[in-house]
């Protein structure tokens, strides 16, 4: 028997790893994927997400077809067109009966720009103000810096992030620094790698971050965070305290900073993602188009009533989620490593990247973008570019630990990936990112070791954990990255979680779902 | 090194090289931007002259990954697809410490480390015997080249089919196989036998590299020293966990390694099934998870790269890790790459020295490295700061 994949050509092609804001460059021979030598930001290196890269372009989970569904009716496949003009009708009719402004659109970072351009335009052919997307997380605007910056640093404070997990590639340059006798100080809760090797680590709660990174800040340290800061309620701090020549606010995903150079954030009279979810759960927003991203990873249950509530929903995805299962219309869309077009890195640069795969499903998103807007006219011709984001107030203040509450309940950075829908796409990322997925399938609350011997409990029994607002059932890991005294719950149980905690709230500043660091205690079943 | 040694010209070889290409196919490096591939190329002109190797090993050719080891439909049965033939392949410009690892991969796979040829790995040989491997000896070895510390180059005894030393003038061809001495039958009219200005000339260039790199290079795979600590279980607990601190679990390491060989079987629905995973579930069905008793469908059995260096890896099923902490399967690694008990296993070191792990290492723990720290640990004196020397 042979299998092995015969490579045909003798071209070495370009492309970038889809996950990230690090931006590295991949070459994929056949579908194996290797780092580029050359490269000044990938310098011969990816981590697991990026080696396991080429597992996507065979994936079970690859969406190659178009499916419909007549409402009520399962998902059947249906010729490309056939689905395509369907969307393009049912929308058209959406737009007569209940106007422009019932149509929402969820763009993602994992678009080229052209794509997330062509979103754009289509928001302004249907005419609607609600375009947004769920990976913007906490991106904020302002400056870029770039790997140049760290090597050039004589002092670096890291505020709140593991870079090993967030940002490999910066993590990699930071240890570079400290082996050169730089000084790294880590401002954070949780030991993760750099909390251990970093010069000082100046250990502060969940939320408290901004405020003990202000004060240990020295006038020429370079400044690293990224978006953990925001997704617990202090982006206003952080954009308003930490912002500054010597801060570099990195990038979550691959091109994150390419949603906001196409205006892709809440617009004058328009709806952030989450806000676009809420309505279409209340009945208010009647479509939504899912560009290359699953609201259900994060928020399930929020989701599930969108969709329900939405009259249509048209999923474009490479891969099948749980958003594509519960849409009206499935259209394929590519990976990256099938487009040729621009990505901005993480340092603002415009990185060009070429096929480097021949796409599976002859479509992509950017296409179906282009495509549906033909098809609903309208306004012709680019969209006008929007304004630039305009952040609101601070959000409310996290808690403190009472006598009552003595632990903080916060999000564990340390399991973003788990809930992309492409890692769960590979076979080798999914493994490891997963593997306490598979075995606590009901969601826990991870704890300091001495924290469990301290409560009487034991890794895998199950818990009440509870805030003044109420409380939910989880099962206990033990883990010594976890700083004794908070309660991190994974990312995949941020809604559940923040729901019954009363944690999960919308921060007024950046106007993203966050999750507001509440005081809670650990009961015994 | 083997007896047979040929003299041809520049113009000879690349003749050579044209007729293979012609009816095979000829894999070697090529460039784009300041990166060498080994890809195929339709003649010799096409090849790059000034290289030193690739980041890409050239087990990928062997173990492709993914690699689809079986198809088969359900309810019915098991279809496992025919045997294609492999395409034959003539490597030319492979490396000495590539050589020296697909040997060692030829070892594992075959079944001989075992003592087992009836486990060898059948796809992993039928691409092997269809492979001509025309090596050729470094001359201007990189930054993190450290082959002379593991008996990996900058030429080697054995291994390849020819191995070819540029000279001055045309190249110098030592034959090492069967099949090497078929081909110098085949164009015995593009060959001389090689004269004694030339075997000096060979000789007087390899000793060239071998000192430059002991006067020059500031890498080492301190086998000996590291060798002794990690047989000898010397090193303690903290050694371990400080090195796993410095681990990312990125998997490259193996991934680029010559000789590394660890592998992931996994059944999934075939390619675009478009299955979910069941809603707010667990560890899905698919892909990588056992295929559910009742399932129907075409599904395949796939092999991946794997690294022992990984949690998932050493996950047993039920959810126990019995080497739970990084720092725990860092040991594991040093311990399959430097031990005196693998040794006696296998044959030769679990590193030929390509230097490869300290290219695409992100927490700067390359070979070079760590055995440094273990020497370290051995003399007592403080451990070295691998990021000092990280790539
Ligand atoms: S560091 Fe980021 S961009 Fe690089 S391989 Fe990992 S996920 Fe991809
Ligand atoms: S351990 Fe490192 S240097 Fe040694 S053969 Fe493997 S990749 Fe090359
Ligand atoms: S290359 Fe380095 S960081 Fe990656 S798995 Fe190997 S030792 Fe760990």
């Amino acid at each position: 028997m042979s299998t092995a994949l015969a490579p045909a050509d003798t071209a070495v092609n370009l492309t970038a790893c889809p996950f990230c804001g690090s931006g590295c460059t991949l070459t994929l021979a056949d579908a194996e994927a290797f780092p580029v030598l050359g490269d000044p930001v990938t310098r011969g290196a990816l981590c697991l997400r990026g080696w396991s890269a080429g597992e996507l372009l065979d994936s079970p989970l690859r969406v190659l077809s178009a499916r419909m569904r007549i409402r009520g009716s399962p998902l059947a496949k249906a010729p490309l067109e056939t689905a395509l003009d369907h969307a393009a009708s049912r929308l058209a009719a959406i737009r007569a009966k209940h106007g422009p402004a019932s149509i929402g659109i969820l763009a993602s970072a994992r678009l080229t720009l052209e794509e997330l351009h062509l979103l754009a335009g289509l928001a302004h052919a249907i005419g609607t103000p609600h375009l947004d997307a769920l990976q913007r997380l906490g991106t904020v605007p302002g400056p870029s810096l770039g790997l140049d910056a760290i090597a050039l640093a004589q002092g670096i404070l890291v505020v709140g992030t593991d870079l090993s997990v967030r940002h490999p590639q910066v993590h990699r340059r930071v240890l570079q620094a400290l082996g050169r006798g730089v000084p790294v100080r880590f401002v954070g809760a949780n030991a993760g790698p750099l909390a251990t090797l970093a010069t000082e680590w100046i250990r502060r709660l969940p939320g408290r971050e901004v405020e003990a990174a202000v004060l240990a800040a020295r006038p020429d340290d370079l400044v690293l965070w990224s978006s953990e800061l925001a997704l617990h309620g202090q982006g206003g701090p952080a954009l308003r305290r930490l912002g500054g020549a010597h801060s570099w606010r990195l990038p979550d995903f691959v091109n994150q900073l390419g949603l906001q150079e196409a205006g892709i954030h809440p617009r004058a009279g328009g709806l952030a993602a989450y806000e676009m979810l809420q309505r279409a759960a209340a009945g208010q927003l009647k479509a939504l188009l899912v560009f290359a991203d699953d609201p259900f990873e994060f928020f399930p249950a929020l989701a599930a009533r969108a969709f329900q509530g939405a009259e249509f929903v048209l999923v474009t995805d490479a891969v099948a989620t749980r958003a594509a299962e519960a849409a009206d219309v499935v259209l394929p869309g590519s990976l990256l490593a099938e487009k040729a077009g621009t990505l901005l890195a993480a340092d603002g640069s415009r990185r060009a990247i070429e096929v480097a795969h021949v796409a599976r499903a002859g479509m992509s998103e950017g296409e179906v973008a282009r495509r549906l807007a033909a098809a609903l006219g309208g306004k012709a011709g680019p969209a006008p570019r929007a304004a630039a984001f305009a952040p609101g107030p601070d959000g409310a203040a996290p808690d403190a630990p009472t006598p009552d509450y003595p632990l903080i309940a916060a999000l564990d950075g340390a399991t973003l990936w788990s809930t992309h829908p492409l890692v769960g796409a590979t076979v080798t990322a999914r493994r490891e990112v997963w593997g306490p997925r598979t075995d606590f399938p009901d969601g826990w609350v991870t704890i300091h070791p001495a924290a469990a011997k301290a409560l009487g409990v034991r890794h895998g029994w199950t818990v009440r954990l509870e805030s003044d607002c109420g409380g939910l059932l989880l099962a206990v890991r033990t883990d010594p990255h976890a700083a004794p005294g908070t309660a991190l719950v994974p990312m995949h149980c941020w809604e559940r979680a923040g729901t019954a905690l009363g944690a999960l709230e919308v921060d007024p500043c950046l106007r993203i779902p966050v999750f507001r660091p509440r005081a809670v205690r650990i009961g015994r079943q | 090194m083997s007896d047979a040694r040929y003299w041809a010209s520049a113009a000879a070889l690349e003749g050579i090289l044209d007729r293979l290409a012609a009816e095979r196919t000829l894999i070697g490096p090529v460039r784009r931007g300041g990166d060498v591939y080994f890809r195929p190329v339709q003649r010799a002109a096409d090849l790059c002259r000034d290289y030193v190797n690739a980041l890409e090993p050239p087990k990928r050719w062997f173990l492709p990954t993914p690699e689809r080891l079986a198809r088969y439909r359900l309810p019915g049965g098991v279809s496992v697809p025919g045997g294609d033939t492999p395409r034959e392949l003539v490597f030319f410009g492979i490396r000495s410490c590539d050589v020296a690892g697909l040997a060692q991969l030829t070892r594992f796979f075959s079944g001989e480390t075992v003592g087992r040829p009836d486990v060898a790995d059948g796809p992993f040989m039928a691409r092997r015997e269809r492979t001509t491997i025309l090596s050729v000896v470094c001359q201007d070895p990189a930054e993190t080249c450290m082959c002379v510390c593991c008996k990996g180059g900058p030429a080697l005894d054995a291994g390849y089919d020819w191995q070819l030393t540029a000279l001055t003038s045309g190249w110098l061809i030592e034959v090492g196989s069967a099949k090497g001495r078929e081909l110098t039958t085949r164009f015995a009219s593009s060959l001389a036998p090689a004269g004694e200005r030339q075997l000096a000339e060979q000789a007087g260039r390899i000793a060239g590299v071998v000192e430059s790199f002991h006067r020059h290079s500031t890498r080492r795979v301190q086998s000996m020293a590291a060798g002794r600590m990690v047989s000898q279980g010397r090193l303690p607990e903290a050694f371990w966990s400080a090195l796993g601190e410095r681990c990312v679990e990125c998997g490259g390491c193996a991934f680029v390694c010559p000789t590394c060989n660890c592998f992931n079987v996994v059944d999934a629905p075939e390619a675009g099934s478009g299955v979910l995973p069941p809603a707010g579930g667990p560890e899905p069905a698919v892909p990588g998870g056992p295929v559910a008793t009742g399932a129907e469908g075409t599904f395949e059995r796939i092999r991946l790269r794997d690294s022992c260096q990984l949690a998932g890896f050493v996950r047993q099923y039920g959810g126990s890790y019995p080497r739970a902490t990084c720092g725990e399967r860092c040991r594991t690694r040093f311990f399959h790459k430097l031990s005196w008990q693998f040794v006696a296993r296998v044959g030769t070191l679990g590193c030929t020295g390509c230097g490869r792990c300290v290219q695409v290492c992100l927490g700067g723990i390359g070979i070079d490295a760590v055995s440094q720290r273990m020497t370290d640990a051995l003399v007592g004196a403080p451990a070295a700061a691998p990021a000092a020397k990280g790539a």
